[in-house]
């Protein structure tokens, strides 16, 4: 009788984190589909894309980070089912991995002299880079949260682990949507 | 119902602990209350400081002026006019009635009336009001730069509000300010929808809720939903006036590259209506609720109340176009937001009968809290109306940026949900600190308030109908406007008996504090929520058993009950023949 009631317990704040999270997601979705929305209507405004004659921005890097973002979330969903630390710290690389092509992307605009005061096209890219990355780095300082205890192979904490990988998800899905919309069409 | 049962935490024993770094929901409801009314203070001076520029038109503002604005004798100047008239926008809106009514009585209420020990997030909760607080002081330290506080007006239009309008830094911190609000409201509101949705008490369904809840919940849906999309706008803005985008610069976007000014204004109202319902639905619900308590007898249609509010929450999301008639918007969209805002009118018709139908043939007490809510129910009434006209095309051109909109916005927004709060603080005040305030300076407070109130705001209509556009340093300046310095007289007048009104209720409100005497019935107005089911003020953990519901929150007026009694407690079961 006792033992049911505790998972009981267990299960109404899985429950309870859930909601939360879904909540914070939907927040967070509303944030970046206002940001698509601006992006869409100067896309569908401009007679020619990208404006100002300038030359598509080179794809390598985007298409790097996708990869790493993708790869990282689907190490995340391995360790959470499967309980391997090295999937963990693979995906934790991963993410830092796509931080540091996102620098480099950076640099690469800025060396073919796309600055984001370089009108609207610059503007929408490092906007959405800078504002996806900030959330990123949210994530990132989630997972050294997890760091230590799965070091220590503790994997009690189902709901967090479960909580950070959606949100950790999420951003990857955001991620390929801007890859998708403002890099490859 | 509930999902889990919170544990009883020990009583905190530091200062701190207990008053300031808090993860008590009563204690952060009072934090919140404190720093509303602290900001109804600064943001109610400035608006007096317009109004004295409106009526006076180059006179020294009394007393404080020369201290104020030494350099022109105590006048106020043209551009402090404007920052005036934006912060004290900003200032009503963000940082007055979005704490008290959804930061303070959010906070209190919601925990105590579904049956629940604490908010289910906490620390987030206590996150909530430090970022609100911050982004506070942000805001008002941005008067004391060079070049004085944003001045664009609270919608912050483009390209006023950009770097070509507004070269300060003013305007930047504002716009921070905004963001870090946006986010402690957003945690606040994450906060409450978990709570409502997971703590409510065994037996609770979702129309066992007061309204009061009811109308928060939606409040809290609204926010988590729109307060984002404001965000967004708010960083763009940012990055225009930081490092240089071309987001809402004037300009043909393919030839040049540069933005749209206009997207601002779209980004700014799909938040910006739903944010009219995010203040008015908890006075709503309160109000609900207070004119049930005070009328004995249960809420008339209580089910079909709260279906409206869900209504009215889904199609304000559709509405946000009547903000921007006058936008060039194609005559298909035009009549489009025209018709979806004139559908808002049914379930709000429909919320009003209600109210009517509770007050019919109920035995009314006249206690201030439901004066107060009597008043509400008198001015949203006045003030939907008015709505009409604005929504409509063909007269809101017309009437578009003039002191109609100013005095029907005020009616709706300002007045009700002023009147709302106040009610509310009136009624729970024995639940938060113990004591009742004093009956007859509130009933003074309440006569004092509305008479103003309705002077200025029905004055301000009549001018806008005349003409009067809003936002003008010194009107009287052009030929037409010429005759309306008495009208603006009367308004001032108005506004200064109205700001004398406030007085009253601050002194009322310390001194009850202070001095009052503790009161001894835990339950002084004879209603039968949970939270009157506790000691009065509550008890850290509210509940010592977390209760069982078994009928709705205002039975009231039973014609089976015992005799001498005319409510029971949700708690019990419910008294049939
Ligand atoms: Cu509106």
């Amino acid at each position: 009788m006792m033992v049911e009631k505790a998972e009981n317990i267990i299960d109404g704040k899985t429950v309870v984190a859930s909601i939360g999270m879904l909540v914070t997601i939907i927040s967070l979705s509303m944030l970046f589909a206002t940001l698509f929305l601006s992006f869409f209507l100067y896309r569908f405004q401009a007679t020619q894309w990208p404006p100002m004659n300038l030359d598509r921005v080179d794809q390598f890097f985007p298409a790097l980070s996708s990869i790493f973002i993708v790869s990282s979330s689907w190490f995340y969903e391995v360790f959470r089912s499967k309980k391997s630390k090295y999937s963990f710290l693979l995906s934790l690389c991963l993410g830092l991995a796509f931080f540091t092509t996102q620098f480099l992307f950076w640099q690469d605009l800025k060396s073919v002299g796309i600055f984001a005061s370089s009108g609207i096209y610059g503007s929408l890219i490092y906007a959405f880079t800078w504002i996806h990355s900030g959330h990123m780095a949210i994530g990132l300082a989630m997972l050294f949260y997890l760091l230590p205890s799965v070091l220590k192979e503790d994997f009690t904490r189902k709901i967090r682990i479960v909580n950070i990988g959606k949100f950790w998800h999420f951003l990857a899905v955001v991620w390929l949507m801007i890859y998708l919309f403002l890099f490859v069409l | 119902m509930a999902f889990f049962e919170q544990h009883i935490h020990d009583a905190p024993d530091t200062f701190l602990k207990k008053y300031i770094f808090t993860t008590d929901h009563k204690i952060i409801g009072k934090q919140f209350l404190w720093m509303g009314i602290f900001f109804l203070g600064v943001g109610g001076m400035m608006a007096l400081m317009i109004r004295w520029t409106l009526a006076f038109p180059g006179q020294a503002f009394p007393v404080i002026g020369t201290f104020l604005f030494p350099d022109t004798a105590g006048v106020v100047p043209p551009d402090t006019y404007a920052m005036l008239f934006t912060l004290h926008g900003t200032i009503m809106i963000f940082y007055a009635i979005t704490p008290i009514l959804i930061g303070a009585f959010g906070n209190f209420l919601i925990p105590l009336q579904i049956g629940a020990r604490d908010m289910v997030f906490p620390a987030m909760n206590m996150a909530s009001f430090w970022i609100s607080l911050l982004s506070g002081i942000v805001l008002l330290s941005s008067l004391f730069l060079p070049l004085g506080a944003a001045a664009s007006g609270w919608t912050s239009y483009p390209t006023l509000s950009t770097l070509i309008g507004s070269p300060g830094m003013g305007q930047t911190l504002w716009t921070l300010a905004i963001f870090m609000l946006g986010i402690g409201s957003t945690l606040g509101a994450i906060n409450y929808i978990t709570t409502i949705i997971t703590l409510r008490a065994p037996g609770m369904g979702y129309f066992d809720m007061p309204l009061a809840i009811w109308g928060i919940f939606m409040t809290a849906i609204l926010n988590a939903i729109f307060l984002p999309v404001l965000g967004a706008g708010c960083l763009l803005l940012l990055f225009d006036r930081l490092f240089g985008t071309t987001f809402f610069l004037a300009g043909a976007i393919a030839t040049n590259g540069s933005g749209d000014p206009v997207l601002f204004q779209h980004v700014f109202w799909i938040f910006g209506h739903p944010e009219v319902y995010i203040l008015i639905l908890p006075a709503w619900g309160i109000v609900s609720d207070l004119l049930a308590y005070f009328s004995r007898k249960p809420a008339f249609g209580a089910k079909t109340t709260a279906l409206c509010m869900i209504t009215i929450t889904i199609l304000s999301t559709l509405v946000y176009g009547h903000h921007m008639f006058t936008t060039q918007m194609s005559p298909l969209l035009t009549q489009t937001f025209m018709t979806l805002t004139m559908v808002i009118s049914i379930p709000s018709a429909i919320f009003f009968t209600n109210w009517l139908g509770t007050l019919w043939r109920g035995s009314i007490r006249l206690d201030s809290p439901m004066l107060f809510s009597m008043g509400v129910v008198f001015v949203f009434g006045l003030g939907g109306l008015t709505g009409l006209y604005l929504g409509t095309v063909t007269t809101d051109i017309y009437l578009h940026d003039t002191y109609f909109v100013v005095g029907h916005f005020h009616y709706t927004m300002a007045a009700s949900v002023l009147l709302g709060g106040f009610a509310a603080v009136y009624f729970w005040m024995p639940k938060m600190f113990g004591v009742m305030m004093n009956e007859c300076l509130a009933k003074w407070h309440f006569w004092l308030s509305f008479i103003g109130l309705n002077g200025i705001f029905m004055g301000m209509m009549i001018l806008g109908y005349a003409g009067m556009h809003r936002r003008l340093y010194n009107p009287f300046v052009y030929d037409f406007m010429k005759r309306m310095v008495p009208m603006n007289t009367m308004v001032t007048w108005a506004a200064l008996m109205m700001g004398a009104a406030q007085l009253i209720f601050v002194y009322n409100f310390i001194h009850t504090l202070i001095k009052g005497k503790k009161i001894e019935d835990p339950n002084p107005w004879k209603v039968g929520t949970l939270e009157w089911t506790i000691p009065c003020p509550a008890p850290h953990y509210n509940f010592k058993e977390i209760p069982v519901v078994r009928c709705g929150p205002h039975e009231m007026g039973n014609p089976n009950l015992p005799e001498g009694k005319d409510f029971q407690f949700q708690t019990e079961e419910l008294v049939k023949v």
